[in-house]
């Protein structure tokens, strides 16, 4: 379902290339359940924006479902992501104007889907996770385990094919974490491909497979093999223009 | 989709009231201003076009110009109208015009002074085509003593009752037939006239003369196939066939020689629709705009909606910071750039609606006191205004646009896997912002220095000396009502203890215009007729106004010889090239000897715009009545003193109403367009600096929350806050200070311009520029001050936490 080729992102400005992936391949076959680890700035989170489309590597080529992305225009890469794409992120990110049931219809508003199915596609959601009590509050009058929950939800709204997780129970307490890893487990059990960044040993077990990530680069399951060099490499600078 | 838009938006606006509020009041304050002017040029625009054939209607106007007189007149001969019929075929209509003075009417118990009283030619209502309500337009000055008159004076003299054939009396010595009653007229009109009387066998009418005697208004239409530049050529032939050897054989000379020496008189088409803007000559029928202000106002409102636009997209492209996030999100779950753009725009739509619809209730709340058309005297109805709406919706569109696409496109820019990340999404300093708001600073600065300019250069005019007292002189108009009876009335006066003078005259100080009068110096070595302004008085006029002598005496009852003579000012002696003129002669333009009595120190009869003309004071006798009365009065009780003169005029005057005024406030009107200026000036400049004041403030609460962890930092090493709110402050006072620099060079090299019209004027010196500098300093350090104290003391604790 995945392949990437050679993937490599670098920030540059005039006098340094920092970088923060380096010639990463990988394989994701449909319904799987991947864990990426490593510790901070290992370039985790970035690998995962690549994957969703929502940045660029700067080499290397990532098809999709046999689709080269990396030839793609941003017209296209959005249709992709648009139907096949649901996104969770550590801070739920749920949109702090829009009430539940606005947040959970945003993403098929987007997908142009007709009212009626919205209105029921909508109303399976919230039945489903058990919000349909709260679907007129706002983000901000609920708790972290239901924003999480609102936000697996409309991740899971438009029946995608992969579901990109980005530390999605770092802000939650134990049990909170557990309901959504099991929420997780369930959509793959139904043939969701999921693909998670974590730091818990947890968290990874729920997983099928786990890949780790060093200073940008992939090691593949063990962890001894360091490539020496490059302690510098790993740190993020502030805003840079891309390309080069 | 777009309720989801709008939706977002309207939460927005409400959870973040105190940014709203700012951007909308800033934004709605700036249209509402603009939409006041647009109004008012509209209505400047407007003028005498509802006369239907309005785009084909011409008035004649006069240029002369010999020795070192010029005249341009909007005013002709007599026989120019008939001439220009008769040889000029492609001319459909012509008539003529005069006004001679406000008639006291009466109709039985109602009796009223009317001031809008013209005669005219009957071919009047065919050139000036008003709807009639009652009566015919084409018959209705036939006879005599017919008159035609407007709806509202058929109102207020007849009531509901039929006007058509009742008679309203003159001055008690001649009757009109009311033959037609005409609709109102509109005030966008340059010619406001309530009657309209036939010439009949006025003997004015009848004068032979081409060039001279300049009396009469002409107005004509033309036909629709000829040009006004045609019409042109062929009046100009025409002042080569009649007027040209007329003025030859007046100044003994041949044309040619004349035109040798910078002579021309010429006849010039003046397009109806052009005069209230365009047209400034002597004897205009009231006072006209200019166009010139049509252009500054025109101005003003581009740079205040550039302004309110500026801070618009200020405020919008600061809180981008906030909404980063949501960018970041939508972008995440599915959203194309494209529908982020318009989820922008219809929430900057969404905005700029309700800033419209504050500012339409604002021009209507603030149009009284803006003052634009104080001169026609109606408060500018903004909501009954037929051009409001496509006003609103051309500013609608217009200023969605400007002030949505930048910030639009700004916002859908973002990247997601950066702003999700929390990676601070602009530069601390964006040029842009910065160069904004130092135009908008210097839009300020130049207004500010503006208006101190012209409110000095008013002060100026109002308390230099101008060589007359102008203090405790009581002005009582229309006293020739009086007739004969004016003598009596006069003596009555002078009895009064507090009345220490009493003056007739013709004009005042202070009157937009005086006659004029040729007059040559036999004893100069090139003798040239020169124009005199003319002015008739009484022996006591120089005693009632506190001239000074500069020379030979003022005129004198017990000598009858007086009559004849006048006195002159400085300035006259100077054009003339007389020395020492007391007890010379002047020769006149019908040849007779004029003897000079007296030469009075120059003094400003005219606003101190102009520099001072000649001028000839001619004596009308002890028994003369004129029009003005001018009585000076030494009282500290002012209030009695008018009761006992009133009194006076109650038992001389059989039932006319006592219509004064003081002379200092008469006077006032002569600056009347300054001040109004000065007034108009001061409203926008505090109106543009409270734009620039609360687009600062926005700015300065977003940059103090971005620089939250920096002043954090400064704090834990140490950093006082005086320190930490120089640091901020410094930020601003830079754009302040930069603004200045661009400000004082344009408003120099404007102001100079405006006070070159002026004659006599104030020195440019630092003064103003320095105190508008200060003003916006203060004023804007006042605005942040609340900000960076605030973020100055804060707990670094507080700040640092979060990282």
């Amino acid at each position: 379902m995945i392949r990437l080729r050679g993937i490599t992102k670098y920030y540059a400005n005039a006098f340094v290339k920092t970088f923060v992936l380096r010639n990463i391949d990988l394989d994701v076959k449909e319904g799987e359940f991947l864990t990426i680890m490593g510790p901070s700035g290992a370039g985790k989170s970035t690998l995962l924006y690549i994957l969703g489309m929502l940045d660029e590597a700067c080499e290397g080529e990532y098809f999709f479902c046999g689709q080269a992305v990396h030839e793609l225009n941003e017209k296209k890469r959005t249709q992709l992501h648009q139907q096949d794409i649901g996104f969770v992120f550590q801070s739920y990110h749920l949109i702090d104007e829009l009430t539940v049931y606005e947040n959970l219809e945003t993403p098929l508003l987007y997908k142009k889907v007709k009212p009626d199915e919205r209105k029921s596609l909508v109303a399976d959601a919230l039945d489903r996770f058990h919000i349909v009590a709260k679907k007129d509050l706002f983000p901000s009058q609920l708790s972290g385990g239901q924003q999480q929950l609102v936000a697996v939800a409309r991740a899971v709204i438009i029946q995608p094919k992969l579901i990109l997780a980005d530390e999605p129970t770092g802000n939650l307490n134990s049990q909170q974490g557990e309901e959504i890893m099991e929420l997780f487990k369930k959509l793959n059990a139904k043939g969701t491909t999921i693909i998670q960044v974590t730091h818990s040993e947890r968290n990874a077990s729920y997983s099928d497979r786990v890949i780790h990530l060093l200073d940008g680069w992939m090691i593949n399951g063990e962890k001894s093999a360091l490539p020496g060099e490059h302690r510098e490499s790993g740190k993020r600078k502030k805003k840079y223009p891309e390309g080069t | 989709m777009i309720q989801n838009y709008l939706k977002t938006a309207w939460r927005n606006i409400v959870r973040h009231k105190g940014y709203s509020l700012i951007t909308i009041a800033g934004f709605a304050l700036g249209l509402a201003c603009c939409l006041m002017i647009m109004l008012y040029i509209l209505d400047e625009m407007s003028y005498d076009r509802f006369y239907p054939n309005a785009g084909r209607t011409v008035r004649i106007d006069v240029d002369a110009s010999w020795a070192d007189n010029t005249a341009s007149m909007a005013t002709t001969s007599a026989p120019l109208a008939a001439l220009i019929r008769r040889e000029i075929p492609e001319v459909e209509a012509v008539t003529r015009f005069r006004y001679y003075g406000a008639p006291v009417l009466r109709h039985g118990e109602k009796c009223f002074s009317e001031e809008r009283f013209f005669f005219a030619d009957p071919t009047f209502f065919d050139v000036f085509s008003v709807p009639f309500i009652q009566g015919d337009p084409r018959h209705a000055l036939a006879q005599p003593n017919a008159v035609a008159i407007s709806l509202s004076m058929a109102r207020k003299y007849f009531g509901s009752a039929e006007a058509l054939g009742k008679v309203l009396t003159a001055d008690n010595r001649q009757d009109y037939i009311v033959s037609g009653v005409f609709a109102d007229l509109p005030p966008q009109t340059h010619f406001h006239y309530d009657f309209i009387a036939p010439f009949g066998n006025r003997r004015d009418t009848q004068v032979d003369s081409y060039a001279t005697n300049n009396n009469f208004s002409t107005y004509l239409r033309l036909r629709p196939d000829i040009t006004i530049t045609r019409f042109a050529a062929k009046l100009d032939r025409l002042v080569q066939t009649f007027a040209h050897p007329e003025l030859e054989k007046l100044f003994g000379n041949s044309w040619a020689k004349l035109a040798q020496g910078g002579a021309y008189f010429r006849w010039l088409p003046r397009r109806l629709t052009d005069i209230h803007l365009r047209s400034h000559r002597d004897f205009e029928i009231e006072t006209n705009s200019d166009i010139r202000y049509v252009y500054v106002f025109s101005l003003i409102a581009f740079a205040i909606f550039v302004l309110a636009c500026v801070n618009f997209i200020n405020l919008t492209t600061a809180r981008a910071t906030t909404r980063a996030r949501e960018v970041g999100i939508r972008k995440s779950i599915g959203s194309s750039r494209g529908e982020l753009v318009r989820q922008f725009f219809s929430e900057i739509l969404l905005l700029v609606f309700l800033a419209v619809l504050i500012a339409v209730v604002l021009a209507q709340l603030l149009s009284p006191y803006l003052d634009l058309s104080a001169e026609k005297g109606v408060p500018t109805a903004v909501l009954a205004n037929r051009s409001l709406l496509p006003l609103l919706g051309g500013l609608l569109l217009l200023s969605s646009l400007l002030a949505g696409a930048y910030p639009a496109f700004l916002l859908s820019s973002f990247k997601p896997a950066a702003v999700l990340k929390g990676d601070p999404v602009m530069s601390k300093k964006s040029t842009l912002r910065g160069l904004l708001v130092v135009l908008q600073f210097s839009v300020s600065i130049i207004m500010i220095i503006g208006t101190l300019v012209v409110s000095r250069q008013l002060r100026f005019m109002q308390d230099r000396d101008l060589g007359f007292g102008k203090e405790q002189v009581l002005v009582i108009r229309k006293a020739n009502d009086l007739g004969k009876g004016v003598r009596a009335f006069k003596q009555e006066l002078l009895a009064r203890p507090d009345v220490v003078s009493v003056s007739s005259a013709s004009h005042l100080m202070g009157d937009p215009e005086f006659g004029d009068e040729l007059y040559k110096n036999p004893d100069a070595p090139a003798a040239q007729l020169m124009k005199l302004q003319r002015l008739f008085c009484d022996e006591n006029f120089a005693r009632v106004f506190q001239l000074r002598l500069a020379g030979g005496r003022f005129f004198d009852k017990s000598r009858p010889a007086d009559r004849k003579g006048i006195v002159i000012n400085e300035a006259a002696a100077r054009a003339l090239g007389m020395s020492d003129p007391a007890g010379k002669q002047l020769i006149s333009m019908g040849g007779e000897r004029i003897p000079v009595l007296g030469v009075v120190k120059d003094f400003h009869f005219q606003s101190l715009r102009q520099r001072i003309l000649p001028m000839a004071i001619n004596y009308w006798g002890e028994d003369a009545f004129g029009p003005l009365l001018a009585v000076r009065i030494a009282t500290p009780d002012m209030r009695q003193a008018l009761a006992g003169i009133r009194r006076i005029w109650e038992r001389h005057s059989r039932g006319q109403s006592f219509d004064f005024q003081f002379f200092d406030d008469r006077f006032a009107r002569v600056y009347a367009a300054e001040s109004r200026l000065s007034g108009q000036l001061l409203a926008f400049s505090i109106l543009a600096i409270v734009i620039a004041c609360l687009g600062l403030l926005g700015l300065s609460i977003f940059i103090v929350r971005q620089r939250t962890k920096e002043i954090g930092i400064r704090k834990v090493l140490g950093a006082s806050m005086t320190r930490i709110s120089w640091l901020l402050s410094g930020e601003f006072l830079k754009h302040v200070l930069l603004a200045s620099v661009i400000a004082c060079p344009i408003a120099y090299f404007l102001m100079k311009r405006w006070l070159g019209d002026f004659a006599f004027r104030i020195g440019l010196d630092a003064g103003p520029f320095a105190l508008a500098v200060l003003i916006t300093l203060g004023v804007s350090l006042a605005t942040i001050g609340v900000q960076v104290v605030r973020a100055a003391r804060a707990n670094p604790v507080d700040s640092l936490r979060y990282e």
